[in-house]
């Protein structure tokens, strides 16, 4: 549970790193934000659903999708790349908050 | 949903605006009228339904209450403003978050 949980963690701080470059100009640090972009989705990928507590799941549920899109259009300069930095900020947000329901 | 809530919300209020991120509500505070607006996909949107129903800028800051965990955050895009002496993302000031906390806690709670 505890290998989980940080796991969980590290999402959410590479989502709030990534979202705040961006915010703070995405071109200037599109190297830094598609070479964060690629370790957060190795994390997910890396996340045994297996062992994901119950009270986790849904919200991951939620979260896949979401991170793809996000991705996806990170992969260039987001058409809106406010919106798109503050996403990536929320979702930080939202899985800090739940990893701590997990002990 | 994205609403203005101006005293204790009730249930149907508070799933209502926690309903656009999965149980997670974006709140803008306005630390002088006491009031707040919930919902939403981004605080801007917040910030400007609070602006015209009469809040001014420099007493709205922007972060978040997970309904699930019962934390709250102060995070947000509209927050950065050097004009009123807050150069990050994060509300800086201690009286500030405590405001915020106590609106929050009285309306969302």
């Amino acid at each position: 549970m505890v290998d989980t949980k940080q796991q969980i963690l590290d999402i959410a701080m590479n989502l709030n790193r990534i979202g705040n470059w961006a915010a703070d100009g995405y071109e200037s640090k599109q190297k830094r934000i598609l070479l964060f972009l690629s370790q957060t989705k190795g994390y997910i990928e890396s996340l045994n659903q297996a062992t994901i507590p119950h009270v986790f799941f849904p919200t991951l549920q939620a979260f896949i999708p979401i991170f793809s899109a996000v991705y996806e259009e990170g992969q260039s300069k987001p058409n809106e790349p406010d919106a798109w930095a503050e996403t990536c900020m929320t979702w930080g947000n939202i899985l800090t908050h739940r990893a701590s329901l997990i002990t | 949903m994205l609403q203005i809530l101006r005293t204790k919300a009730t249930k149907q209020q508070i799933d209502d605006s926690a309903s656009d991120l999965v149980g997670f509500i974006k709140v803008v505070i306005d630390i002088d009228r006491k009031i707040l607006s919930a919902g939403g996909e981004r605080h801007v949107d917040g910030e400007q339904m609070l602006l015209a129903d009469g809040s001014h800028q420099a007493f709205l800051w922007g972060g978040g209450f997970d309904t699930e965990s019962k934390e709250i955050d102060y995070n947000s895009m509209i927050n950065l403003r050097l004009s009123d002496n807050n150069p990050s993302r994060e509300v800086l000031s201690e009286s500030i978050r405590k405001q915020f906390d106590e609106i929050v806690k009285a309306i969302l709670w």
